[in-house]
This record gives structure tokens, sequence and C-alpha cells, in this order.
């Protein structure tokens, strides 16, 4: 076995540490609780830029479900209110209501509708977040309005969350009805200086949809 | 006492010579540029229907997005993305044909100690440019492809390889061949083991630990410790690649594929650095990406990790492959005589 120089084996191995070291805080960092040391661990200096760069700022725990909420598949939407109006009446459908959806009924490939997922799924995760929970809404319902070409009125903007099917539920071979969807999040839009603003609708925490708003749509 | 301490560090210290310093043939490397590269292009076509419409000015991401939403008092990641200075469809559909293009070049392994660390640079643009759309293939991806930047990668089944021997044939390279194998090659091969069994071990753990601060724990069932958590996302409605919801019949075959997941999860991280049980453990690694492919949501995912594993096989053995996926001379001539 013919080993290089010590000198070279000597740099090669303080860069590998240091590689390690960044990994390890990425891990530790991101994953379960976080302490007050494991949260020092990112400060030191050059860690979280190094790990932010590359893309390796996280514990790669990818559970993928947990049983809980986040499980569902979510999606939004912007519920068109002509003539500007958005009383909760209004919202649940009609023949007025347009409803344009973030994700593209024909979207193809299956890579491109996991984007779409991913931004309904970062929606639902920040709402109930004052900071942050209407950040991603302004952005995405300013984007699908101008792309529709609407730049007045008041609309409605929402996220669904849609729940996996119930195993007992699906086994009583009795005909079922696809599981409600849930509003996570639901907002009125008003336009602002710089897009459209969100205005939560402060009554909602988190509802079924109504069966015949799920009817219309 | 001392003779402990030295014996230890003499046994530490050699063992992570042999562990890093080995070289090591190109071929894996090479195997994976490909794999990855293919994978990379794949995701930066799909960018294609939807890049105006996600990055132009007035688009659903806006720059200022991640700044909103990431704020840890640093640079906003999106800066650091070409993409964050591209504003118009021309540009932007520019910029995304010459990411394509240096991808190719990437896969094909052109000019690759140049066309790998820019490969790199175009698939974590889009990363940084567009963060709150990326999944958990993303960093599973630039993990691959930072360390071929670190590697020979294009040092065989490329195309700098095929120019190199052609130039040897027509006598215009006299110099020596260079050596098979290589330290950098290596180095990139034991980090991508070692990031992979991480990652691993990782994704078997956060399935252990649950999700934590719950609000209603009384209601939470254990998707992963009851055996429902395939069920769960087989049965979401827009997530999985295949129906597999026939399945509901069979609780127990539902439940013994969840609790195979955690354990392969778990196990891959410490038996994979096992020679013997090494075999064992990539089989069991097709398998259980395969089948995850179907209903996890993120088939990407499944692939790149089963690219990943690549760096655990053996180069003879991925030689013996691979010369038997080529065409036998009988094929070839039989092919010769079509085209003649």
């Amino acid at each position: 076995m013919k080993l290089p120089s010590s000198g070279l084996r000597s740099v090669l191995t303080l860069l590998l540490l240091l590689h390690l070291f960044a990994l390890f805080v990425a891990v530790v960092s991101n994953f379960g609780a976080r302490s007050g040391l494991r949260l020092q661990l990112r400060e030191v200096p050059g860690v979280r830029p190094y790990l932010q760069l590359l893309n390796m700022d996280t514990a790669w725990n990818y559970h993928l479900v947990f049983g809980t909420r986040e499980d569902r598949d979510f999606h939004c939407e912007v519920v068109l209110q002509p003539g500007g109006r958005s009383s909760a009446a209004e919202s649940g459908g009609g023949d007025r209501s347009e409803v344009i959806p973030l994700m593209p009924a024909d979207v193809w490939p299956g890579s491109r509708g996991r984007r779409y997922l991913m931004l309904a799924y970062n929606t639902a995760a920040n709402a109930g977040s004052d900071q942050v929970e209407s950040v991603l809404p302004a952005a995405l319902a300013s984007g699908m309005l101008r792309q529709r070409g609407v730049s007045e009125g008041t609309h409605l903007f929402r996220c669904l969350g849609l729940e996996p099917a119930s195993r007992d539920a699906a086994a009583s071979q009795r005909p079922q009805r696809e599981p409600l969807p849930r509003v996570v999040y639901e907002a009125d839009l008003l336009p602002g200086t710089s897009g459209w603003e969100p205005v939560k609708r402060s009554d909602v925490t988190e509802r079924t949809e109504s069966r015949s708003a799920e009817d219309q749509r | 006492m001392r003779d402990y301490f030295t014996k230890l560090l003499e046994t530490t210290g050699t063992a992570w010579n042999r562990f890093w310093f080995t070289p090591a043939e190109a071929l894996p490397l090479a195997v994976i540029r490909i794999a990855t590269g293919l994978v990379a292009l794949y995701l930066h076509a799909t960018y294609s229907w939807d890049i105006v419409y996600f990055l132009q000015t007035g688009g659903l991401l806006p720059v200022a997005l991640n700044e909103q939403l990431f704020d840890e008092g640093l640079l906003n990641p999106a800066r650091l993305s070409y993409l964050s200075y591209l504003y118009t469809p021309s540009e932007l559909y520019v910029a995304h044909a010459l990411g394509a293009g240096v991808l190719f070049l990437f896969t094909i392994g052109w000019y690759s100690r140049i066309t790998a660390p820019l490969a790199l640079v175009v698939s974590l643009s889009y990363v940084h440019r567009a963060a709150v759309a990326t999944s958990e293939v993303e960093p599973i991806l630039t993990m691959l492809q930072f360390y071929l930047c670190l590697g020979p990668c294009g040092k065989t089944w490329s195309v700098d390889s095929w120019l190199e021997r052609r130039k040897r044939l027509r006598g215009v390279l006299i110099e020596p061949p260079l050596p098979t194998r290589f330290l950098s090659a290596n180095v990139a091969l034991r980090l991508i083991q070692v990031h992979t069994a991480l990652a691993c071990l990782m994704m078997g753990l956060a399935k252990l630990a649950g999700p934590g601060g719950l609000e209603d724990v009384v209601a939470w069932r254990d998707a992963w410790g009851t055996g429902d958590a395939v069920w769960i996302m087989s049965a979401r409605p827009l997530s999985p690649m295949v129906d597999l919801t026939w399945l509901r019949d069979a609780p127990y075959v539902l439940q013994a594929w969840t609790h195979a997941i955690v354990v392969f999860e778990i196990l891959f991280a410490v038996l994979v650095w096992n020679r013997t049980l090494r075999p064992l453990m990539l089989g069991w690694a097709v398998v259980h990406w395969g089948l995850l492919a179907l209903i996890s949501g993120v088939p990407v995912l499944s692939v790149l990790m089963v690219i990943a594993n690549v760096a655990f096989l053996e180069s003879v053995f991925l030689r013996s492959l691979l010369e038997r996926a080529k065409p036998q001379p009988a094929v070839q001539a039989r092919c010769s005589q079509v085209a003649a």
C-alpha cells in the first residue's frame, strides 16, 4: 500500500476533520431538541456559511410521515371573488367564484408536481406562526394573480390539507367519499403597494371544509 | 499504560490512513457521475415549464422570500444563486439552457475537472433560489455532486478518456498513461460512503424519535411504531407514485413493511461496513429504496440513494458488471453487417 507523503496526509486529515465536524454540527443542530450547546456549535466561525453554501445544513432526518397533521398532502388555491366581495358565504363557491389552483391539474412529470406540493406544504407548516405565516401566501398569491392578470378586487387565498384515507374506513368495503379537505390557512387578499397582502381570517383555526363547498369545487 | 496509549494511537493512525489514503480506482466515481448527472439533468428539465412562473420578477418566488422566511441574520441564500440576478423570461431561459448544457457535459465527462464544479454551481443555484420548493431530494443530489468534484470522476467512462485514448492511438500523446488508482478517488468515495451511511442512519433515527413538540400527545399514534406509516404514505391523495391502497386488506404486510423500513435504515448504517455483510445490505438497499419509491412521494430520493450506494461496490465487481452489459463481439459484428 503506497501512501502519500506525511505532509499531504496531514493537510488532508485537517480538511477532512473540518468537513466531518461541519457535518456533525449540521446533524446535531437540526435534529431533535436544540440545546444551547448544540446551537452554539452552529456559531463556530465559518461552519454555518459552509453548510448553507453546500446545502448541507440539514440532519437528513427524512421521516416521510409521522402520524400527525403534517402527513397530509397540501393544496393551495386562490378563490377569485367577483366584485371584490369576500364574505365567508361567498368563499364557499357558487357560480360566480373562480378557483385558481397553485398546482396545475395536468402537472407532469412527478418532480415538477413535488415542487408545488412543497410550496403548499411550507405554507401549511408556517400557518400559526405570526412572524412568517403570511409571507409565502403573499408571494404565491401575488404570482398566481399576476399570471391570471388580476390586479384589483378582494380575493381569498387558502391552503387545504388533504387527509390520507383511514385504513378502517377503506377496509369497510362501503362506498366511501374522499376525506374532506381541511382548511389550514385562509386569508383575504387585498391589493397592496408591492403585490397582494393576505389578511388572515382570524376566526379560522383549522376546520373541515363544508361538504357543499367541496361538491361545488 | 503508556504502551497502551502508544499502541492505540498507532493503530488508530494506521486505520485512518488505510481508510482515507489508500488509492482507489475511479470507476465507481465514473458510474456515480453518469447516474447523478442524468438525475440532475432530469430535475433541471422539470424546471423548464415553471422557471419563468417561479422566478421572474413578480413570479411565485421573489428573491426577498428566503430572507423573510429563513432569517438567521445571514446572507440571503438566494443571493448565492446566479438566478437571483436574472429577472426577465429571456434571461432565465438562456441561463436555464446554459445550465442544461453544463449538466450534460458533466454527465458525459467532458473536461470533468471544470464541468463537475460548474454542474454543482448550477444545481446549488436552483436550490438556493427556490429553497422553499425543494424537498428531500436536493441535499442528496448536491452532496453527491460536491464529492464528485473532489475526485477524478472523468478519468474513465467519459469523453475525456475517449479523447485521450484516441490521441494515444494516433501517436499524438506519447506521455505514459496516468496511474489507474488515485488518492482523490478514494477520498471522494469514502466521503460518499460516510455521508450516505450517516443520512440513512438519521432517516431511521428520525422515524424512531417521532415528531416532538406535539400539542395533543394523547391523540397521537406513533405511525412507525404501530406499523401504520406505510399505509399513511400509500393513502395520501397526491403523493404516491402508484396506488397501493389495495393493501388495506393485508395489514400484516403493511406493518411488516413499515418495520422493515426502520430496521433497514438503522442496520444499513452499521452493517454496510462489514465486508461479508455488505453485498447483503446493498441488495437489501435496492429492494428497500425501490419499494419506498412507489409510496414515498419522492422517488428521485430513492434513485439517488441507490446511486450513492455504488460507492460501496468494489471496482472489480463493477467492471465485471459493465463488461457483461457490453455488446458481445458476435452481436457487434452483426450490427456492423446490418449497418453496412
